[in-house]
């Protein structure tokens, strides 16, 4: 049994929340144990009450008829025992028919109560029938009820307790039940059960105690209920948070050790060089140039420095101060449009953006750090792309309107089909070009969960712009991720090698509910678009 | 006749830095190739195998270039070409790296920290290829 009872308890734990209807016949199974186990503590007690009894008063002989319902309490709790052990094993089994098993189970429980009723019944009729003032189990039935069983059942199961107590009560009053047996031996019957007066004030007690404690304990159960909810809700997003947390702090251990590296690096061959041309190792017509190359590094390590100083900037602001802010995202797309311009130009690439009609659209992120997460994303954008290109930024609001707190899982609503593959209650901004796109050794990186990083890691940079020898950080995109998912953004990525690449950054534009994480789990914000659909315009 | 020139492979993102290894190593009498990723390292050592690598170690990913160095060992080809870790971060890397992969010490030949000397460098590669293969 105690074994029994740990599966059990396991069971539940264990139980996907969202799968209610198997979690919840798992928690009334649960409840039927204890119930069994209380049911022998009764036969238990009521055995031993009888054997004082005979032993005290010898002579006051209870009729057989007594010990039989207790004894046939006694061999339904084994039949119970089998029973229940019968489904927990259907529980654990891969293939178990769910649906049946719940069903068994709801009728285990509404079959045990009623039973038990019956039961309770036959004892009052042999200790006194209405006078027995044990008649009170009923109500402690009626609390067991409303917690095992659904609302509408545990109704049914009080309207039965009904009826046998009235039939007990008016077969004994007008005779059908007879002879009447006294409560105990040593005390005769007063009569009470042959006055009508008696009979109908107890029928009227009974009936409001039963529906009573069915109202009271069915109203508290489905408080508890709701609240064990919330706690499981609220568990669950501590849990993600928990994670993220984890996965933050070991990102920032390895760009320690990244950044160091990356810092020196350029330090460490502009060293070089400078002994290289003190020892006259360069030849004097190559050392102009050489000197334009070492100024050329010393730039490199400033832009550096000044991208690490943005992404610290970013990573260690308060991680809420995205709910408390708004951004105005048109203005902030036209200005950083207006920024890159000229160097766009100078390529010999046209950039333009396009903005919904309604163009007053705001998201709830700091408006510095949308503006650093857009000049990065355009910036590479213009970078990777030769001139003649294109390189657009469009702000897609497409799903606004249907604004809607995520499932109680985290998981998104099913979406119908044309429907963007972004969340609900977010704006899209993308920034597509025409240039080199990412290799495909790149892109699977980035499709990979398990991958040990991917270009959003900062110092990363994609194999193809390392093999064209286009100068880089490889911080811009880090802080793309980093202001992203610190509002609780997404990040879509769509790239053919030789083509082009399309960046979708999605910007949450309500509050998150009460039961989502404060701090979000930033393991899946990336997500790579499929390869056959056309590259965002 | 003279032995064809010794090849050494350069693998590091840094173009400068294949400008110094070539300003220095080049007087020398050896042929400087260049690799600014991993990918196109392993493609310049499947075509022709060199005389030896100089491989830095963060690359496209931390670890990229130590990655590198194990695949080599596994290659029958590549086994015996001496390897040279030019890195800004090697000696802390070194011994975390080589745990990880269950090793006492990384399967490379020298680890030379930058910045390095032009002395220093032309020692090392010296002490792994015979002087007579260099000056044929």
């Amino acid at each position: 049994m105690t074994q029994g009872s740990n599966a059990a308890v396991a069971f539940v734990r264990t139980e996907e929340i969202q799968n209610q209807p198997r979690s919840a016949a798992l928690v009334s199974l649960h409840q039927d144990h204890w119930f069994i186990r209380l049911r022998w503590a009764f036969v238990a007690v009521a055995l031993a009450f009888l054997g004082l009894e005979r032993f005290v008063t010898p002579s006051a002989v209870r009729p057989t008829p007594l010990v039989v319902p207790i004894l046939l309490l006694a061999i339904v709790n084994l039949v119970w025992m089998g029973i229940e052990d019968f489904l927990l094993r259907q529980f654990r089994r891969a293939d178990a028919d769910d649906s049946r098993t719940i069903r068994l189970t709801v009728m285990f429980s509404n079959a045990q109560v009623a039973v038990d009723l019956t039961l309770l019944t036959v004892i009052l009729r042999y200790t006194g029938g209405v006078e027995n003032p044990m008649a009170l189990f009923y109500l402690f039935h009626m609390s067991i009820g409303a917690l095992l069983l659904r609302p509408s059942h545990a109704i049914v199961q009080g309207l039965w307790a009904m009826v046998l107590y009235s039939g007990l009560a008016l077969g004994e009053y007008v005779g059908w039940i007879a002879p009447h047996r006294d409560f105990l031996p040593q005390f005769p019957s007063p009569g009470l059960y042959a006055r009508g007066e008696y009979i109908a004030a107890m029928l009227v007690v009974m009936a409001c105690g039963v529906f009573a404690t069915l109202y009271f304990t069915l109203h508290i159960t489905g408080r508890l209920m709701r609240r064990e909810q919330e706690l499981a809700r609220a568990h669950r997003a501590l849990t993600r948070s928990e994670a993220a947390i984890f996965d933050l702090q070991q990102r920032r251990a390895r760009l320690l050790q990244i950044a160091a590296h990356q810092l020196k690096g350029p330090l460490a061959c502009i060293d070089t060089l400078v002994s290289l041309i003190e020892e006259r190792i360069v030849p004097e017509e190559a050392v102009p140039h050489t000197y334009a190359r070492i100024r050329e590094r010393c730039r490199d390590g400033i832009q550096q420095v000044t991208e690490l100083l943005t992404l610290a900037r970013v990573q260690n602001a308060d991680p809420l101060r995205h709910r408390r802010a708004s951004a105005d995202v048109a203005r902030t797309v036209r200005e950083i449009c207006r920024q890159y311009l000229p160097l766009a130009a100078a390529k010999g690439i046209e950039l333009k953006h396009e903005l919904p009609e309604n163009a007053d659209v705001s998201a709830l992120i700091d408006p510095t750090d949308l503006a650093d997460c857009l000049g990065n994303l355009v910036d590479n954008a213009i970078k990777y792309t030769t001139g003649p290109g294109h390189v657009s930024v469009t702000v897609s609001t497409a799903s606004l309107g249907l604004a809607e707190p995520t499932s109680a899982a985290g998981a998104e609503p099913e979406r119908p089909d044309g429907e963007p593959p972004w969340p609900r209650g977010h704006v899209a901004i993308t920034v597509t070009d025409t240039g080199m796109g990412l290799d495909p050794g790149t892109l699977r990186e980035l499709a990979d969960a398990q991958a040990r990083s991917s270009i959003f890691d900062t110092f990363r940079r994609g194999n193809n712009a390392l093999a064209a020898g286009i100068s880089g950080t490889g911080i811009g995109l880090g802080i793309v991720r980093e202001a992203v998912e610190q509002c609780g953004g997404r990040i879509y990525v769509q790239s053919r090698q030789g083509q082009g690449s399309s960046f979708t950054v999605t910007i949450p534009t309500r509050a998150p509910g009460v039961d989502e994480p404060a701090i979000r789990d930033t393991r899946a914000s990336i997500t790579v678009l499929g390869q056959d659909q056309p590259l965002a315009a | 006749m003279s032995a064809p020139r010794q090849r050494i492979l350069v693998i590091d993102d840094d173009p400068l830095l294949h400008e110094a290894v070539r300003l220095i190593l080049g007087p020398e009498g050896y042929e400087v190739q260049g690799a600014l990723t991993g990918p196109a390292g392993v493609e310049a050592m499947s075509a022709d195998p060199p005389s030896l690598v100089l491989l830095d170690i963060m690359l496209a990913t931390p670890s990229e270039g130590l990655d590198l160095a194990y695949e080599m060992r596994k290659n029958p080809r590549l086994r015996s070409v001496p390897v040279i870790v030019l890195s800004a971060v090697a000696r802390s890397l070194e011994f975390d790296f080589a745990r990880q992969m269950g090793d006492r010490r990384l399967p490379v030949e020298r680890i030379l920290e930058k910045p390095f000397t032009a002395q220093g460098l032309r020692d090392a590669v010296r002490s792994l290829l015979l002087p007579s293969e260099v000056h044929p």
